[in-house]
């Protein structure tokens, strides 16, 4: 099922069947305690191959965004380990962590992605400025030219449209090269037309740079863009789908809320 | 409502601590200055009331000043007095300069804010009441005044030098005393110690003489009508005051010099509470913002703007109550050590708290009124939150153009800078009260325009890091709510202007003061009496035996008047000038001393006199005729009356060697210095200065003005970094989701730290860059006006502004802290607000 594909942008080392990104491995997340007790995640193990587009589809409460979140370092797990390639990450600090986000993760956000203060420019080369690092300026060039920007760079983001402004957050993704890039409901606030143009583009480079995407959605369209799909309800992984189609996508699903029901 | 405003104030109790903090420090300075001014004006405690008539011959019935009082009364006058029918005792009192020195061989300084030394005779009645000891019975003895007692360390059995006129006596403490005066002759002036009656009279006087006699009246007799029968019997030159009426005054003076000091503490407190106005209304503008959604709740369930509005309002009014108690309760806290302080120097001020209902209402209504009031506008943006606003998101405050604030701040710029200009094109009233009006004006042109200038400064301060995306991301933030940033900027900006302008005007004065000492006095040396008295013979005898001193002039003063208009009078000895004095004359030479009177030009302008008049003085009770032979320009020690010989002087003054003496010398300086400081070892009530020591001890009476502009630079710093904190915590949780991006992306908490100290930098940079740029304005033009001198020629202190630099460095890290560590602690997820 998993296909073992060597991104040209950087080696990953291999594990387990195939090359992997990042791997979760008997996460369980529990929110609060007594009759407050809420169980996002139940003990799941999810493998997140490299070079691929990865969906996380599954109802409101699934455990989907906290699944991203622990994946990301944003949220530490209750129980259970998270790899982001070989590195273990519960045993960060938090300072630690704060590196890893800033050297080997990307972020794409629903909404408030952007510094209203900066230009798109200053946006995209952010994560370099943290870091106290130069923009390669090849780099910079082409994600720029391949998402449309170039004549929008001066702007402020209130100057942009939602898609503009989603295209900038994806510049400042990839900019960074980052080992995954995460992409939480990236399309939730964009019309179907926009954000099928951003899905194109981030199918772009997960085909022609090999990077590594997962992404939250719980639009069946947007799923059907990427290579698999998995399913969670309840806080466990239910299911997953190999190359999948709308049609597919909406059927799991449904067969997912019978399950619950 | 009420309920849920009360509900709310439990709730977000955490959050109001800052509004809280600031109305208790506003009530408390309040509250304080009105106890204290109630407190020491309400007593006039040791003003007595059983004076009914005081003899003295003193020239006016309003002027009681001490130093015009050229004669005495006979002894003999006395019985003749307690003959009078009515008066049932009389009390003859002697007073004159005279002073003693304490264990630490230093004059010992009584209760009182005057400078001058006076000492009195000893009378059994309540104008000198012992607390320890008994009476001086004799040469040798004295009592000491309480406060003297205190900072010289006497107590009775202690041997000591007491200090006057015409030499020194050896004597022993027998008691200490506690100055109860039957009316306010200037600033609270106790006489430091007490001889018995003769003595004083010997060494204070003369032999069987008096300078005023306290009378009592017998029970039933009113002080009008014995004032009456006493001054029927009085010789010229003596006149009768009404004790009853002289209470009178002395009260209202010490209730009237009660109410300035309030006003002037007042004044810093209004400052205060106009700042502390905007940092409550930017608390309460953050939790509006907070709690947008709840209001869209309760818009959508019903409640009208009205109720809306009031639930914010009711809020405001409970922490207003709350800190208005707690404010007076540290008010009080405020008033008592002022208290003390206040009734330590000067006996005739109150020293216990009277806390007055007035006090009480008008803290109340301060600290209610400004909290409800500084919440109106916020309460007001809460109750426009759209009942949508429950449904989602938070409520954008958009900040409001500022134009017509703007408009009027460049019209108010542009008149400032016509009237500076107009100031500097002379030295002359219409001129520096142009400079003076275009200071101030500028003042509130800047504070309207702050936002602009704050904007303009932060892009000046952008460019060289233009590059650089963190720092500049700081200055983008502090830009990104001008008017908020500028209500901030304002607060720092008057305190700092205001400290500047009094410490830039301070140091003028003293550098004038230097300049004209130094332009006036050649003599490498003078000697001084610090106490107002006058230099003895002998010590005078002992100046002139040091080797190496070649002259040694003494400078004498007396008053004398021409009709109803008095003015000083100054000798000098004719061979000084020229050798130990400079003398700018535009008409006449020096020579015109010995033959007649210089007259200062703004006298002589002020009466008309010229050169070749011949001018009548009243002098000492003497009608005098004096030529007018020439006019001299304004000299340090001099004065600016009439200077005359000291063969004049000789003929008409009071006897006495003046307060002054100048020394002039042809040896070895350090070697004359410890010879003449030898020779003044029994005068620790004279000082010896070289001229520049003698200007700066002069200048003395600013330090009082650089230690106001410390205090008020540092209630501003205080202020200044309560109001970054909150713009600074409000700035932070309007862009929560912002450092939660930038925390997700990568950015470690001590760059998000620093990121917030940096704004806070920025705020504090420009505030005092813009203060102390104003202040420097403010105070050139007032020296300008005050001093007489060109603009240009304001000093700064530099050493002074180098502090404020500093001390607002540490104000600006200070301010940042607790923002910076909550925005550092953002939690990603929750500021990301997912779902």
């Amino acid at each position: 099922m998993m296909t073992n594909q060597v991104a040209p942008v950087q080696a990953l080392p291999a594990s387990g069947a195939g090359s992997v990104a990042a791997r979760v491995v008997g996460l369980s997340k529990v929110y609060g305690s007594g009759s407050g007790r809420v169980v996002a995640l139940d003990n799941v193990d999810v493998l997140i191959p490299a070079g691929r587009f990865t969906a996380v589809m599954g109802p409101s409460g699934s455990g989907k965004s906290t699944l991203l979140h622990c994946l990301a370092g944003l949220d530490r797990p209750t129980n259970g380990s998270v790899y982001l390639g070989d590195t273990a990450l519960e045993s960060l600090s938090d300072s630690a962590l704060t590196e890893l986000r800033r050297r080997e993760i990307g972020f794409v956000f629903q909404s408030f992605n952007l510094v209203p203060t900066l230009s798109a420019e200053e946006n995209i080369t952010l994560p370099l400025a943290i870091a106290g690092r130069r923009p390669d300026r090849g780099l910079l060039t082409s994600l720029v030219n391949a998402l449309g920007l170039s004549q929008r760079l001066r702007h402020r983001p209130a100057e942009l449209s939602g898609g503009q402004q989603q295209r900038v957050a994806l510049a400042r993704a990839l900019v960074t090269r980052p080992r995954v890039v995460f992409a939480d409901e990236p399309t939730g606030n964009l019309d179907s037309r926009t954000g099928a143009e951003l899905l194109r583009l981030v199918r772009h480079f997960v085909d022609e740079n090999h990077q590594t995407v997962v992404m939250v959605t719980h639009d069946p369209a947007a799923a059907a863009r990427a290579d698999e799909v998995l399913f969670l309800a309840d806080g466990r992984l239910r299911d997953r789908l190999s190359a999948p189609t709308v049609e597919q996508v909406l059927h799991r699903l449904a067969a997912l809320d019978e399950g619950r029901s | 409502m009420w309920l849920i405003g009360v509900r709310n104030l439990l709730a977000h109790r955490g959050r109001l601590v800052l509004t809280f903090v600031t109305v208790v420090l506003g009530v408390a300075f309040a509250s304080g200055t009105l106890f204290f001014a109630d407190s020491i004006g309400a007593a006039a405690r040791a003003i007595r009331t059983d004076v009914a008539v005081l003899v003295a011959a003193t020239p006016g019935e309003e002027d009681v000043e001490y130093d015009a009082r050229p004669t005495l009364l006979p002894a003999s006058q006395l019985p003749r007095l307690a003959a009078i029918p009515g008066v049932a005792a009389t009390d003859g009192i002697v007073d004159g300069y005279a002073a003693v020195v304490g264990q630490d061989g230093k004059v010992a300084r009584p209760a009182g804010f005057a400078n001058d030394l006076i000492g009195t005779n000893w009378s059994e009645t309540p104008r000198l009441r012992l607390v320890q000891g008994r009476a001086p019975a004799g040469p040798g003895e004295i009592a000491v005044e309480q406060v003297a007692a205190r900072n010289g360390e006497l107590t009775p059995g202690t041997r000591t030098t007491a200090l006057h006129g015409a030499g020194t006596e050896e004597v022993t403490v027998v008691g200490i005393y506690l100055y109860q005066p039957a009316l306010r002759d200037g600033p609270g002036r106790a006489p430091a110690l007490a001889f018995d009656t003769t003595t004083a009279q010997r060494v204070l006087q003369k032999p069987d003489t008096f300078t005023s006699v306290e009378l009592t009246a017998a029970p039933g007799v009113a002080t009008r009508q014995l004032r009456d029968a006493v001054a029927a019997t009085l010789p010229a030159g003596l006149v009768a005051h009404d004790g009853a009426l002289l209470a009178e005054q002395s009260r209202q003076q010490e209730e009237s010099d009660a109410g300035t000091t309030a006003q002037i503490l007042l004044s810093f407190t209004l400052v205060a509470l106009l700042i502390g106005a905007t940092l409550i209304a930017n608390t309460f503008a953050m939790l509006v913002g907070r709690r947008a959604r709840e209001f869209g709740m309760l818009r959508a369930v019903g409640a009208n703007r009205r109720q809306i509005t009031m639930l914010v309002l009711v809020e405001a009014a409970g922490i207003g109550v709350l800190a208005t108690a707690v404010g007076m309760v540290v008010g009080v806290g405020l008033a008592l050590p002022m208290i003390d302080f206040a009734a330590g120097r000067d006996p005739v001020l109150g020293d216990t708290l009277h806390v007055t209902p007035r006090a009480i209402l008008s803290s109340l209504a301060v600290g209610v009124l400004v909290t409800v009031l500084a919440a109106w506008l916020p309460a007001r943006r809460a109750a426009a939150v759209p009942p949508v606003t429950a449904l989602h998101g938070d409520l954008v405050l958009v900040p409001r153009a500022m134009r017509v604030r703007t408009i009027l701040g460049l019209v108010l710029a542009v008149i400032a800078t016509l009237f500076c200009l107009l100031g500097l094109l002379g030295n002359r009233p219409p001129f520096t009260v142009a400079g003076v009006v275009g200071a101030f004006t500028m003042l509130i042109a800047v504070v309207l325009l702050a936002a602009g200038l704050a904007r303009v400064m932060l892009r000046l301060v952008a460019v060289p890091i233009r590059r650089r995306l963190l720092p500049r991301l700081a200055v983008e933030n502090v830009m990104r709510n001008p008017r908020r940033t500028a209500a901030t900027v304002s607060a720092l900006l008057v305190g700092v202007a205001l400290a500047t302008g009094i410490a830039v005007f301070a140091a003028s004065a003293t550098q004038a003061d230097l300049a004209a000492v130094e332009r006036t006095v050649r003599a490498p040396f003078l000697a001084a009496n610090i106490g107002g008295g006058q230099i003895s013979q002998a010590t005078l005898v002992r100046i002139r035996a040091v080797a190496g001193v070649t002259s040694a002039a003494p400078i004498r003063r007396e008053t004398a008047g021409t009709g109803a208009e008095t003015f000083s009078l100054t000798a000098v000895n004719p061979a000084a000038v020229g050798s130990l004095l400079n003398l700018e004359l535009p008409t006449g030479t020096p020579d015109g001393l010995a033959t007649g009177a210089l007259a200062h030009e703004s006298l002589a302008a002020e009466r008309e006199w010229s050169v070749g008049d011949s001018v009548e003085l009243t002098l000492n009770g003497q009608r005098v005729t004096v030529a007018i032979t020439g006019l001299y320009a304004d000299a340090a020690l001099l004065g600016d009356g009439l200077l005359v010989s000291d063969d004049f002087a000789e003929r008409h003054f009071r006897p006495g060697h003046g307060d002054t003496v100048l020394i002039g010398a042809d040896a070895d300086r350090s070697e004359l210095r410890s010879g003449l400081e030898a020779a003044l070892a029994d005068r620790p009530d004279v000082r010896l200065y070289t001229p520049a020591q003698y200007a700066s001890e002069e200048a003395g009476a600013f330090s009082i003005l650089i230690r106001i502009a410390t205090a008020l630079l540092a209630l501003a710093l205080a202020i200044a970094v309560l109001g970054i904190v909150n713009t600074l915590a409000l700035s932070v949780l309007e862009r929560t989701r912002e450092v939660g991006l930038l925390r997700a992306i990568g950015m470690h908490r001590r760059q998000v730290r620093a990121m917030i100290t940096v704004e806070s930098m920025l705020i504090v940079t420009v505030g005092g860059v813009l203060g102390i740029a104003v202040g420097i304005l403010l105070g050139a033009m007032v020296q300008h006006a005050v001093l007489a001198r060109p603009v240009t020629e304001a000093t700064i202190p530099l050493s002074l502004a180098l502090g404020a630099f500093a001390a607002m460095a540490v104000a600006g890290v200070v301010a940042a802290q607790w923002p910076a560590r909550r925005a550092a602690r953002t939690d990603v997820l929750e500021a990301m607000g997912t779902e």
